[in-house]
């Protein structure tokens, strides 16, 4: 078991612990395991994990925000793709109906849509995703001073030096992602998945579309393809992944090794003392394309950290190793070893 | 394909070898119609996809459930293993994960990354499928039990006393499989470790013989 020692000189703060939905059940199942914050979207590809069969309608995500609200939890709706040039009503509606809904805030990428929703919707908290790839203090004071932006969600390229600097240099409250699937590219401008797909992630809400990968199964193993090129062949028994072309393994110069990073998922559970100690304000689960169990196990592990940590406790590491993709866990760029 | 676990399913279904699907038919198709009595909302997450057939090989039992979807609505039929599909995707897994994906209690995502689920075809229906199963709150014993009327209590209670029962059941085959397998667990430890030495032994070999070969003549 791996435990983490608190630093005791550090200052108590509770940091909120802002979890995935990607159904209405995860959304309860989310807040009965001690989610201070639920993010959703809407079924449509306003959001960025348009993925099939996942999703809110209008009716569930008010009868959502209602759950979340009568046991003290918040909801915000991440409206986080960019729209099309003369197609902005569904990105326009989506804004409008968070906010008639009575969501906490809604998460926002594109800075038109941040506009919009500063103009149009004034009482909607604005928060600015991930995808907008906001990392410097000038630029998130930017974004503060002209839209009213009261929260960022950091890019995963940032260490926690980095973040602690930052965090300085702004009134912005900053959120981070601690856990799950890592994207390795500059995310909102990551173009990778269209060249195979022809759809494109930051538009249409979805990298690597269910539509166009296949699983193939041979006499040695598994091969995952994506709009028709191997991405990754899996021998027998050697745990799988789904394929994104950014962890795609080929075969250059006679040898086999991957593009970038193996296909590891983000765990900073037992890092959340630096983090708080960075000045965050929140800790962000990635997985609104997980199920209901994956849900429950990682927010019950990570408030149980949260609130170790409020209590000067240590940390235990060890309850969810088996959720991480392909069973392999990295503290990414936080604590990165390069330059 | 996964492999499915030694268990007292296994067993049950070598034993259901000679039951015809025909036989099975009726069970399947009332639990169907159950599902979609108290759960509309699994089929009405898959009716964007239009109309897809999936085939779902339960590899602990000796049939094959085929699932059609269209229009907001599901029709199962029973097929023996052999005979030809036309679905659009074909799942294979134990009995025990497809029963957790029903009621959320199994992460999809972990048993396909772990291989315990596989599945060929269509991936977007698959993960549709996934998805609007996992949306909805489906508990199985309760929607079984609730087709018993003014029995239904009665009925739950007789379920989780099975579900008891199996419990035991599987722990006791997963010791008498560890007893079983143990000889021959410790001949592939045994095997490995010697692979594991040939190996650095060849890397340390192919290491002195690009070294060799770089030596200037």
């Amino acid at each position: 078991m791996t435990r983490v020692v608190r630093d005791p000189s550090r200052p108590v703060t509770t940091l909120e612990l802002v979890c995935p939905a990607g159904t209405p059940a995860a959304l309860r199942t989310a807040v009965d395991a001690g989610a201070h914050t639920v993010y959703c979207g809407f079924r449509d590809e306003t959001n960025a994990r348009n993925f099939p069969g996942l999703n809110f309608s209008r009716a569930e995500l008010k009868d959502g925000v209602a759950y979340a609200h009568e046991r003290g939890a918040d909801v915000l709706v991440a409206i986080n793709t960019f729209p099309e040039a003369g197609n902005l009503d569904p990105w326009h509606r989506a804004i409008d109906d968070a906010a008639e809904i009575g969501a906490d805030a809604a998460i926002l990428a594109d800075i038109g849509l941040v506009s919009y929703a500063r103009d149009n919707c004034p009482n909607l908290r604005r928060h600015l995703s991930v995808q907008a790839a906001a990392s410097t203090p000038e630029g998130i004071n930017f974004y503060a001073r002209e839209f009213g932006i009261a929260r960022v969600v950091l890019p995963r390229v940032l260490t926690l030096p980095e973040i602690k600097e930052l965090n300085r240099h702004t009134e912005v409250e900053t959120e981070v992602f601690v856990f799950g699937g890592l994207c390795v590219m500059a995310e909102g401008r990551c173009s990778l998945s269209s060249y195979v797909t022809g759809k494109s992630p930051n538009k249409t809400g979805v990298c690597s579309p269910a539509s166009h990968v296949t699983y193939e199964e041979h006499g040695s193993g598994l091969d995952s393809k994506l709009g028709g090129f191997t991405i990754n062949r899996f021998a027998d028994g050697e745990p799988a992944g789904y394929p994104t072309l950014c962890k795609g393994r080929f075969a250059a110069n006679d040898k086999i090794s991957y593009l970038f990073e193996e296909p590891v998922s983000l765990n900073l559970l037992t890092m959340l003392p630096e983090v708080a100690d960075a000045g965050v304000t929140a800790l962000k689960i990635e997985g609104r394309q997980r199920g209901k169990a994956y849900v429950e196990k990682v927010v019950r592990a990570f408030r149980a950290a949260v609130d170790a940590l409020d209590r000067g406790e240590d940390l235990d590491a060890a309850a969810i190793a088996d959720l991480t993709e392909g069973g392999r866990e990295t503290a990414g760029a936080y604590k990165k070893a390069w330059h | 394909m996964s492999t499915p676990p030694f268990s007292p399913i296994l067993m049950g279904g070598l034993l259901l070898r000679a039951v015809p699907p025909e036989l099975v038919q009726p069970v399947a198709e009332r639990l169907a119609r159950r599902l979609q009595d108290r759960h509309p909302d699994i089929f009405e997450r898959l009716a964007p996809l239009g109309p897809r057939v999936f085939a779902i090989d339960v590899t602990d039992l000796p049939w094959l459930f085929v699932l059609s979807v269209a229009d907001g609505e599901g029709h199962v039929e029973v097929r023996a293993k052999s005979d030809e599909t036309n679905a659009d995707s074909t799942i294979h897994a134990p009995l025990k994960v497809l029963f957790g994906l029903l009621d959320g209690s199994i992460d999809g995502d972990a048993m396909f990354f772990t291989r315990d689920l596989t599945y060929e075809g269509d991936t977007e229906a698959v993960v549709a499928l996934r998805n609007a199963l996992d949306g909805a709150d489906v508990d199985f014993i309760a929607d079984i039990a609730s087709a018993f009327g003014p029995f239904e209590g009665a009925a739950q209670s007789l379920a989780e006393k099975a579900l008891a029962g199996f419990a035991r059941a599987e722990s006791d085959f997963a010791a008498l499989n560890e007893s079983l397998i143990q000889p021959v667990a410790r001949r592939n430890d045994a095997q490995a470790r010697r692979i594991e030495e040939l190996e650095e032994r060849c890397a340390r070999l192919e290491k002195a013989l690009r070294r060799v070969k770089t030596m200037p003549t």
